[in-house]
């Protein structure tokens, strides 16, 4: 299940500049440097190991660490 | 046996500053540097078109080496861009400028990013069953024909090139081992012709599937071919985009040996091995893994093993 840490370990691997790995949970991705790539890096990462599925149209909703907290809270994939 | 003799290439004319088409599609210029990778890219000249660009690469074929256009029994050519209207095929368009016997075999291919590894199959197959002793293999697919210059999930990571790839019976230095293929054609309209005649990309889309299959397709590449990870040299793969390559690098702890190379000329489509073959310097390496992969969706692996008699 989809937690913090999770979401902050998947991040820690796919960024490669340390100064963005510690944003704060409500940090908009795109704000603090994560650019779409790497946002999408992350969505595959929590897809393909977590089974959250965020079709394309549900992507800006998951901006955010807390956002994507959210997300998996709502399709029952937090815990 | 036959297998890989000689690869010549050619780029298009036209030089494109990358960073310059990225400040007009408000594109950061790390974005462009660090995770596409491409700081030019090269494209046909208005007036041209599939077969000249395809004509460059055969004319370096015939001139750097012995290969004579008599000899040539078949030519087949992979693009999903054919010259003019595609009717006829490009590679008989071809075969009318070098005048190629009337016994040498044409045809076309329609495929993408995998296509050169598919004509490889392909071309390799044929040329067997026809107990051919030389045969030419074209890759040409010129995306500026369908780019929309102003779309920046395309635009900035496509050029134009080709490539003839000569396979001989004749003391060639790459041999062929099996192959990996599939499609998953569920996600064939992530990367289409749109119905305004432009390239249509869902990257997103297009990077999940790569991300995923690609590793599988290596993996079973190398169980098929009893050949381990450490043994392959260096893992040349369709190059679509650096991050792609280097996340792809990541997912098959190879990341040493799996490189981005098209950052003076862009994603080049089915050219974009062939070229990689053609421009790096591959004297170290005895074997090879290749891997293209996109339009279809579809993929095709293979490992590319030197003669070992080069290793004296």
């Amino acid at each position: 299940m989809i937690n913090e840490e999770i979401i902050r370990q998947i991040l820690n691997e796919v960024v490669v500049d340390e100064s963005i790995k510690n944003i704060s949970n409500d940090a908009i991705f795109k704000d603090s440097g994560i650019d779409s790539l790497d946002h999408a890096n992350i969505l595959f990462s929590l897809q393909e190991k977590y089974g959250l599925i965020i079709p394309d149209s549900d992507v800006e909703k998951c901006n955010t660490i807390n956002n994507i907290l959210q997300y998996a809270k709502d399709h029952g994939k937090a815990g | 046996m036959i297998g890989i003799k000689y690869i010549s290439f050619a780029f298009g004319k036209k030089t494109i500053d990358n960073i310059e088409q990225g400040i007009l599609l408000d594109t950061d210029k790390d974005l462009i540097e660090k995770k596409i990778g491409v700081v030019q890219r090269r494209q046909l000249l208005d007036e041209e078109d599939t077969a000249d660009l395809a004509s460059i690469a055969l004319d370096k074929l015939f001139q750097n080496s012995n290969l004579l256009p008599t000899q040539v029994e078949c030519l087949i050519l992979v693009t999903q861009n054919p010259h003019d209207k595609g009717l006829p095929h490009t590679a008989s368009i071809l075969h009318d400028k070098y005048n190629l016997q009337k016994n040498c075999a044409t045809f076309d291919i329609s495929l993408g990013c995998s296509g050169f590894v598919y004509g490889l199959a392909i071309i390799h197959s044929f040329m067997t069953m026809q107990k051919m002793k030389n045969g030419i293999l074209v890759t040409c697919d010129p995306y500026s024909k369908i780019i929309d210059q102003a779309d920046k999930n395309t635009s900035l990571l496509f050029g134009d090139g080709g490539t003839a790839t000569w396979l001989s019976t004749d003391n060639p230095i790459w041999f062929l081992g099996k192959f990996d293929f599939g499609t998953d054609g569920k996600g064939r309209k992530d990367l289409e012709l749109g119905s305004n005649g432009l390239l249509y990309m869902n990257g997103r889309a297009v990077f999940n599937f790569s991300a995923t299959e690609v590793p599988k397709s290596i993996e079973r590449t190398l169980e098929i071919n009893n050949t381990s990870s450490e043994e392959i040299d260096q893992f040349i793969l369709h190059q679509g985009s650096k991050y792609l390559i280097d996340t792809i690098g990541k997912r098959i702890n190879a990341t040493e040996r799996t490189r981005f190379f098209a950052k003076q000329y862009g994603n080049l489509v089915s050219s974009s091995i062939p070229v990689v073959l053609a421009t790096e310097n591959l004297d170290p390496y005895k074997k090879i893994l290749i891997s293209g992969f996109g339009v279809g969706l579809s993929w095709a692996s293979t490992i590319l093993s030197r003669k070992e008699s080069n290793y004296d």
